[in-house]
């Protein structure tokens, strides 16, 4: 790589970064519907397992800000430098995980039990909607940024304000002292049909799947450390006024005692991202809505054997009804809206990503493409994608459920996560030059998270026969 | 203080107190979705969203006397750790006179006071959050005749343009050695 002088990190830990986008999309259907199901059903000591999962993840995104920073490169690049099939295996996997409109379909479901608005119409017109956004932006990113942002903000300070209404301390020190249940797996737990259940809400604590891949996107996008010497993609209407791609990243003198002071403080900065931002909020909002579902299932012990007995389709409707119990209809609607919100952040933030991710790979390594402007390739793929969602969604029919859907995808997130763990500790360790390679506690951490995602993985697939849900 | 210090003081203080207000009209707004009686949802819109918003307030007189840094995380969390906790027992206090209960503050107060201030800390990133978004957007519509958005401008300005400078240097010096 070439050698360029690196970046001066930014002076104040300033709130808006890119780890905004990453809380954005992690904070999610896992945290607001999946944790607080397992809650009803297994109690609050469950939760050491969503502590375990958002503390790895913490320091995966750490990790991934490495290579990014460090190099400018995306991790797909990285994981192209170490062995090109690598890449290919996620560009494939990409295809085959976030092409469905798993999140926009839940959400839309939700709006329907609360307004009445068939699922199928208003899923349709958030994912156009999702495309006009991007289209009409000047720089990508920015609208992203912009949009992300305030929702989850909106989300944060709403549930807040809500669960200080309807919750109390006593539910809350039992989650948070939940968290803490190391090793606590009830006997029920252990079966075909709830193990792949706790499988998938694992992988869905924190951002899923290839989520943190894409953060290093975002990076580059933001241009921190080396992402500086790389230009941004634009919207679709402004794609021409974009500067030309370089053929690779870049690389700064890692001898230079100037230049490692430099990169302390971009390590300080993604460090913050990393602890207050991404965990500290992630923790929050899942907490919050951890001590409603407590409320619910203390009020109103019917809802877990509805749960347990019903369809997984009516779960999100039975914990309304349990929320609703618990606080008042109050907290029966709050929950729906929120699902609602979250489902459509949740396609917009993934296509967006999908499509960031695909197009990287795609201009980089597949022959011809970079004739085209990067910002082209990445709009075929974002409206490709829309198009083959909406065709999905007409196809599968509010009948066949849109839980099918997300199932697909937890299986999926779960051996994908396992699998750049593995590429972490290669491209961090192989490709990097030695003063800036991560330490042992961090690849300790890394080599924990792929044995966490693998062996859960494995183990619902070899003790019970059955794929994660 | 005369009315163009009151307009001044009104426009400085305006994103804090949009997003306490906003945050009491979620709350309602959530009360309303769920039908409830409209007593409880006027209650708890305003009654939740005028401490918050007034709360907001302060944050943005402690932020234009620069007591407390733009986009600070710590100086919001220890704002909000008195400030939210009130704002709620306020709201207790008037849903109680509101709907004709005989003014009861919560039972076991201490574990009522300290629940509210755990979520504090969830409420206070989620307002700066957005008081983040909010400013750079309010700021320079009123900066002409206001000094202090005119200063929260300039620092906004100075930070990005130092962002861009840097950026360009770079770029430049990128495609010289290419």
């Amino acid at each position: 790589m070439p050698i360029r002088p690196l970046p001066e990190a930014p002076h104040s830990l300033h709130i808006l970064g890119p780890a905004m986008i990453l809380v954005a999309l992690g904070v999610g259907l896992g945290e607001t519907y999946m944790w607080p199901r397992l809650v009803l059903l297994f109690g609050p000591e469950i939760r050491w397992l969503f502590l375990i999962g958002v503390t790895v993840q913490a320091v995966v995104m750490f990790e991934f800000a490495r290579y990014a920073i460090a190099t400018g490169e995306s991790i797909f690049f990285g994981a192209a430098r170490l062995w090109k099939p690598i890449m290919w295996f996620f560009f494939a996997v990409a295809m085959l995980i976030y092409i469905w409109p798993g999140h926009v379909a839940a959400g839309a479901d939700a709006l329907e039990l609360l307004t009445g608005i068939p699922w199928l119409v208003s899923a349709i017109v958030a994912l156009l909607l999702i495309g006009v956004i991007f289209t009409f932006a000047n720089v990508v990113y920015n609208a992203v940024e912009s949009i992300l942002t305030f929702l989850v903000g909106v989300m944060v300070v709403g549930s807040a304000v809500v669960a200080a209404i309807v919750g109390n301390f006593g539910d809350l020190w039992a989650t948070i002292a939940g968290l803490f249940a190391f090793g606590y797996i009830p006997p029920e737990a252990l079966t075909a049909a709830w193990f792949p259940v706790i499988v998938g809400s694992v992988a869905f604590a924190g951002p899923s799947g290839m989520q943190q891949m894409w953060y290093t996107l975002y990076l580059r996008d933001k241009g921190a450390g080396m992402g500086a010497y790389l230009p941004r993609i634009r919207g679709l209407l402004h794609a021409g006024e974009e500067e030309s791609m370089p053929s690779r990243g870049y690389m700064f003198d890692t001898e230079d005692p100037e230049e490692l002071r430099k990169w302390k403080g971009w390590t300080r900065w993604v460090l913050f991202d990393a602890l207050v931002l991404f965990w500290g909020i992630t923790m929050l909002v899942t907490i919050v809505f951890t001590v409603l579902a407590l409320q619910a299932s203390r009020l109103n012990p019917n809802v877990q054997q509805a749960i347990e007995a019903g369809e997984e389709s009516a779960a999100i409707s039975a914990m309304a009804d349990a929320f609703a119990s618990a606080g008042g209809v109050v907290m029966g609607g709050a929950f729906l809206l929120f699902i609602a919100i979250v489902g459509w952040k949740g396609t917009l933030g993934i296509f967006d990503a999908f499509s960031r991710g695909q197009s990287d790979m795609a201009y980089y390594f597949i022959p011809g493409l970079r004739r085209f402007n990067i910002s082209y390739i990445y709009f075929a793929f974002l409206w490709g994608v829309i198009a083959f969602g909406i065709l999905v969604l007409l196809f599968f029919g509010p009948t066949d459920g849109p839980q099918a859907i997300l199932g697909v995808l937890a299986f999926l997130s779960t051996f994908v996560m396992g699998a750049y763990c593995v590429l972490l500790l290669l491209t961090n360790n192989l490709l990097l030059p030695k003063n800036i390679r991560p330490g042992i506690l961090n690849n300790a951490f890394i080599a924990l998270g792929a044995l966490f995602y693998l062996g859960i993985l494995f183990y619902s697939l070899l003790a019970y026969g059955a794929l994660p849900d | 203080m005369n009315a163009t210090s009151v307009r001044l003081l009104a426009e400085v203080t305006f994103p804090g107190a949009v997003i306490g207000l906003g945050a009491g009209i979620v709350a309602g707004g959530v009360a309303a979705v769920a039908g409830l009686s409209p007593g409880y949802v006027v209650l708890t819109t305003l009654g939740l969203g005028l401490p918050l918003a007034l709360f907001g307030a302060g944050y943005d007189l402690l932020l234009a006397s620069g007591r407390i840094r733009l986009g600070g995380v710590t100086p919001a969390v220890l704002y909000w750790l008195p400030a939210f906790p009130l704002s709620r027992l306020v709201h207790e206090v008037l849903l109680d006179l509101g709907l004709g209960r005989g003014v009861a503050l919560p039972e076991a107060l201490l574990p009522f006071l300290a629940y509210q201030a755990i979520l504090s800390a969830g409420f206070a990133i989620g307002f700066l959050w957005l008081h983040e978004h909010l400013g750079p957007l309010w700021w320079p519509r009123i900066r002409d005749h206001n000094p202090v958005a005119a200063r929260y401008v300039s620092q906004y300005t100075r930070h990005a343009a130092a962002m861009e400078r840097r950026k360009r240097e770079r770029r430049k010096a990128s495609e010289t050695g290419r």
